[in-house]
């Protein structure tokens, strides 16, 4: 019976704990490095896609540089929202886009092969969770970066300080994580429900409308502008991006630190529930 | 019977068969209530983001462009509305390219109609119907105003109206075309971001707002911003002539048989995959 729940399941007969740990981040590179390969099919067809990014990226770039004033707003000059905007597109097929962990579930509990991936000697969350960082980093180096070099040509920041380059990486990687996380919570209901596209949705619309994509959240109504930043929405985009842009200074990490780990317990006990909850037809 | 008796007959036939066949996509579907129910509130909330955006950024900033809000939902509403009709009509060309890749185009080849019919009939999109409501009430809302202040007049709300229905017609055509591309490079949906997604998010703001070539595409090469754009703006009083009511149906029209051309010069193209 499959009772490798843990992502340290801990076999002390092959070597220490240290072995063990090894071997467990190794499994995460290697399905991490599938997910990024079977990418690679469609490397043409996403050099398409990849220009249309980028003309929805001059979209909304247009329509802010219509709106501000000289002077600017906030923080925010005509050139630096430029640049907010053209780094968000970069980072948005990272952080929401290209996520399909989601559909990989869904599909999964559909068709019954679920039992089988359960039964892998890997924690589901961790396998599904390294399967799909593979594609959002396929997705970052083949979508998100083209794109920025095409909106280069309007304006993109190049922080000079290896400090801020830290920390953005840092903040990058954490968006990415809480965005794989919050698509997995949506994938996991799979488990309750007939059909997940209405959870889908509302996540897609709430990271959309208060992660600061296309708008920094200084632009919203106060009401809302408070509940978006109660939420873990804004460590999609906008923190990356206010770091990013030397706008704000590391401590938002904070904010991306509590809500990684508040939301990756909250998926391992959504897991550990539907384990429990899961029928398989047999045939 | 005459040549003209004929054809009004046979056109007679094929409407009949299209409403039959229309009739079975609504019930085959509305046999999953919920996920119809679902599908429908999803097309209502997801359709007005791009909305949303902007009126988020007017309540800021007051105007884009010299486009105050309610002229901007009128744009807005256009677009949304013949998107809506768009989608319902013609929602199997979005996913044509299944047909290609799986050969299930060889079963529309063998009915005794044009293939374009036979596909168009299949997939009847009634959700969309939650994109026109919104487009009606969007033009209704940001309409009184105007007429209030003399922006509009009376007659000019029926030509909006006919607006929504060329903008339909556009975006059918520029569907049509992307959809014809698959008879040679088979995958499309890539293509339909470009030629589709970020044309007609494009096309929910005032042109004026974009860099000359990027406006000049949107009028001329992937016409959609004809269909709104060039229409409303000279009812709103922003400029352009007369002829920003005729060019429309017109640009509309010759778009469609120049689509509808090339997925005939497509098909000639075509092979099967086997089986």
């Amino acid at each position: 019976m499959c009772d490798n729940l843990s992502f340290c399941s801990v076999d002390y007969s092959s070597g220490g704990l240290e072995t063990v740990i090894h071997r467990q981040v190794r499994k995460f590179i290697v399905i991490a490095d599938k997910g990024f390969q079977q990418n690679f099919v469609y490397l043409a067809s996403h050099g398409i896609n990849t220009v249309a990014s980028a003309i929805f990226g001059l979209i909304y770039i247009s329509l802010w540089r219509s709106v501000v004033p000289p002077a600017g707003f906030s923080d925010y000059t005509p050139l630096k929202i430029t640049q907010y905007i053209a780094y968000n597109q970069v980072i948005l097929w990272f952080v929401q886009f290209g996520i399909r962990v989601h559909v990989r579930i869904s599909q999964a509990v559909r068709t019954g092969n679920i039992a089988e991936e359960l039964c892998r000697p890997m924690n589901y969350f961790w396998y599904r969770i390294a399967q799909e960082a593979g594609v959002i980093i396929y997705n970052l180096l083949f979508r998100g970066i083209p794109v920025g070099l095409l909106l280069a040509f309007v304006s993109f920041y190049v922080p000079k300080s290896p400090v801020v380059w830290l920390w953005s990486v840092i903040a990058l990687g954490l968006a990415g994580y809480i965005g794989l996380v919050l698509f997995y919570i949506v994938g996991i209901t799979s488990f309750w429900a007939t059909e997940i596209r209405t959870a889908y949705w509302v996540v897609a619309s709430l990271s959309l409308g208060l992660g600061g994509a296309s708008m920094p959240l200084e632009v919203l109504p106060d009401a809302i502008e408070k509940i978006a930043r109660l939420s873990p929405f804004p460590c999609l985009c906008y923190y990356p991006a206010r770091i990013y842009l030397e706008l704000s200074g590391p401590g938002l990490i904070w904010y991306s630190a509590f809500w990684s780990l508040a939301l990756t317990v909250l998926a391992q006990f959504l897991t550990a529930k539907a384990r429990t909850k899961l029928e398989v037809q047999g045939g | 019977m005459s040549g003209a008796t004929g054809a009004i007959l046979r056109i007679r036939a094929a409407l009949r068969l299209y409403a039959r066949l229309v009739s079975c996509s609504i019930r085959a579907k509305m046999q999953y209530r919920f996920d119809f129910l679902a599908s429908t509130a999803i097309q209502a909330t997801m359709g007005l983001y791009d909305f949303l955006l902007v009126a988020v950024i007017l309540w800021k900033f007051k105007s884009v462009a010299g486009w105050n809000i309610y002229e901007i939902g009128v744009l807005y509403a256009v677009a949304r509305a013949g998107y809506g009709m768009y989608r319902m009509v013609c929602n199997e060309l979005e996913r044509f390219d299944q047909y290609i890749v799986n050969g299930e185009f060889d079963s529309i080849l063998i009915r005794p109609y044009p293939t374009l019919f036979v596909l168009l009939s299949r997939d009847f999109d009634f959700t969309r119907v939650t994109w026109l409501v919104q487009g009606a009430a969007l033009l209704a809302l940001c309409t009184a105003p105007l007429i209030r202040s003399g922006t509009l007049t009376w007659p000019s709300l029926l030509h909006i109206v006919l607006t929504s229905v060329w903008s339909a017609l556009l975006y059918a055509a520029v569907a049509l075309a992307t959809a014809a591309a698959a008879f040679w490079i088979v995958r499309i949906e890539e293509l339909q971001v470009f030629t589709l997604n970020a044309t007609s998010s494009a096309t929910l703001y005032p042109l004026d707002i974009y860099p000359a070539w990027m406006r000049a595409a949107l009028l001329y090469v992937i016409p959609l911003g004809m269909g709104n754009y060039v229409p409303v703006k000279y009812l709103l009083g922003k400029g352009g002539s007369a002829a920003s009511l005729v060019l429309p149906p017109f640009v509309a029209v010759c778009s469609l048989l120049v689509a509808y051309r090339l997925w005939l010069w497509g098909e000639t193209r075509y092979h099967s995959t086997g089986s």
